[in-house]
């Protein structure tokens, strides 16, 4: 599988979010994913980068061009060295939140992408992969 | 990123159009300005077009759940109006519920819904309506 | 003094390809009577004398052993051309490399009168010849295979576009008739058919009826509370009708909240209740005295 890098950001206001969102948006309709992938995949970038800024501290994020054969995958890779989270299979399935429903932004998007990865060890940060194929 | 988003007033009512893609920021200030207009024009019911805006994610439903409510509080009935398939599906997909939040597919309808709501209420001597 | 294949070869085809051509029309006319119906002969007459034409000049400038050379490029394309007219017309793999395989046949048999008496030249040309055909049936049959997928795949897209129109029963009134055997995929397509229109059209009503419909499974229902969310979100009410008993109770045992969404026994009733929500009535008009 090739792996290219297309951008890097860094993330530390809601304006970086929308700077995200809108490179995903653009890249995917420039590369024949359907609308409903799109706004799918923005969805779930919207969530990660948004978590990265309000909960993490802010961070980075990397868009990637994937090649597999005949398939072409976009993934979106986010960093940040905040708190991490205490209780991530709580926090994956959703519904409990007190701050702000970090919870359904992260169980939700789960369902919209193809591949989700997530590692938030206690005080090691959050590190999330989210990727969409074609 | 720092342009407003846009409330019409219009016949008593107010019509919100959000377009594109929106900060945070700017929702934020949706939401101060929204209800300062319905005060001072005493509006009784906002049409807000969402048929352009491209993603509702955890944070946009948030708002559009808040916007319901404090509408509500300050006597107006909000409609949201025009939702697209895509973004309708994501939201699904996500298991977002935009519990309390009046949705129709075009403008006519939701002035028309505005309307009956109108007419009930004051048929019914100023009780409250029930929300779909 | 001694021939190469090539040579030998070369000079049968020019000198006898009338009676190549005949004898190879036999062979391909036997093998293929039942399909009369695909191609006439006379079709077929003017495709072989076409390919014995290519094929006689790619033999003379590109030898009998190379096939990927540029001589044979015209006679590979025309294999192609071929391959994929009999997959669309419906010709079965074994009719589709008979093109080739038959013309063994009336060549052999003419080489072996033109060299009867020398046998070792006899047995190198006729091996030549051998692989080189079974080379080219090869060729043949690979493509055919690859245009047949084609085909399908096209008929596969056909089959989810018609099997999921959306109408317009009345105005403000769409419907979505589902028939068959349901699956995700067909699921999916109706879900981002009928949510397209009422965007389109801004109706405030679909009926998604599965009268016609064999089984619902989990995965089904999953689609169809979907569908409706997805619509509600979007202003319009989604109706549910024609679910048959056993269904219902597929349904109860799986335990799919069907709760939140508009279901109605059959048609007529989610009909109904569409003219009742859009302030339509009908009414039974008393016949008029003349």
């Amino acid at each position: 599988m090739d792996t290219t890098t297309l951008e890097r950001f860094s993330l530390n206001g809601s304006e970086d979010v929308v700077r995200v969102r809108l490179a995903v948006r653009t890249w995917m309709r420039a590369n024949g994913f359907t609308l409903l992938q799109q706004t799918k995949m923005v969805t779930a970038t919207s969530e990660m980068t948004r978590n990265c800024v309000t909960h993490g501290g802010g961070g980075s994020a990397e868009l990637q061009q994937l090649r597999d054969g005949e398939r072409l995958g976009l993934r979106l890779r986010v960093a940040d060295q905040g708190p991490g989270i205490a209780d991530l299979p709580l926090a994956l399935q959703g519904g409990h939140s007190t701050t702000g429903c970090l919870g359904l932004g992260l169980s939700g998007s789960k369902q919209l992408v193809d591949d989700f990865e997530i590692t938030a060890e206690p005080g090691k940060g959050t590190q999330v992969h989210i990727t969409q194929w074609r | 990123m720092t342009t407003s988003i846009p409330i019409i007033a219009f016949s008593e009512l107010l019509l919100v159009t959000i377009q594109g893609d929106v900060s945070d920021e700017q929702l934020e200030a949706l939401r101060a300005e929204l209800c300062e207009r319905i005060q001072v024009t005493r509006a009784k019911g906002v049409l807000m077009d969402i048929s352009g805006l491209t993603l509702v994610d955890s944070y946009l439903s948030r708002t559009l759940v808040a916007l319901t409510t404090q509408s509500r509080l300050l006597g107006a009935t909000l409609v949201m109006v025009g939702m697209r398939p895509d973004v309708a599906l994501t939201v699904v997909d996500m298991g977002l519920r935009l519990e309390g939040v009046n949705a129709v597919a075009t403008l006519e309808q939701g002035q028309a819904l505005l309307r009956r709501l109108a007419l009930a209420s004051g048929q019914e001597g100023g009780h409250g309506h029930h929300n779909t | 003094m001694p021939t190469t294949p090539q040579q030998s070869i070369d000079q049968i085809f020019t000198h006898h390809e009338p009676a190549i051509l005949e004898g190879w029309m036999c062979e391909q006319v036997a093998a293929l009577t039942s399909r009369q119906d695909l191609m006439s002969t006379a079709a077929l007459r003017t495709q072989s004398q076409a390919f014995l034409a290519l094929f006689t000049l790619a033999c003379r400038d590109g030898g009998l052993v190379d096939i990927t050379g540029t001589p044979w490029a015209p006679v590979l394309d025309f294999l192609a051309d071929l391959s994929s007219q009999r997959a669309k017309l419906g010709f079965t793999p074994s009719e589709t490399a008979t093109f080739v395989f038959s013309l063994k046949q009336p060549v052999f048999a003419r080489v072996r009168e033109e060299l009867g008496a020398d046998v070792g030249t006899l047995v190198d040309d006729l091996w030549g010849m051998n692989v080189l055909l079974d080379k080219l049936g090869l060729y043949t049959m690979e493509l055919y295979l690859k245009s047949r997928e084609t085909v399908i795949k096209h008929q596969q897209l056909d089959m989810l576009e018609l099997s999921t129109p959306v109408l317009n029963l009345w105005q403000d009134i769409l419907a979505v008739p589902l028939i068959g055997t349901l699956d995700s995929s067909r699921m999916q397509a109706v879900m981002e058919n009928l949510l397209g229109a009422i965007a389109k059209q801004g109706s405030p009503i679909a009926i998604v009826d599965i009268t016609g419909v064999s089984a619902v499974d989990t995965e089904v229902a999953q689609h169809l509370l979907k569908t409706a969310a997805a619509a509600r979100l979007m202003g319009a009410q989604c109706i549910i009708s024609g679910i048959s008993a056993p269904i219902a109770q597929t349904m109860v045992a799986l335990g799919v909240p069907f709760g939140s969404v508009d279901t109605r026994a059959t048609l007529a009733d989610a009909l109904a209740q569409a003219f009742a929500q859009t302030h339509r009535q009908v009414v039974v008009m008393e016949p008029q005295a003349y």
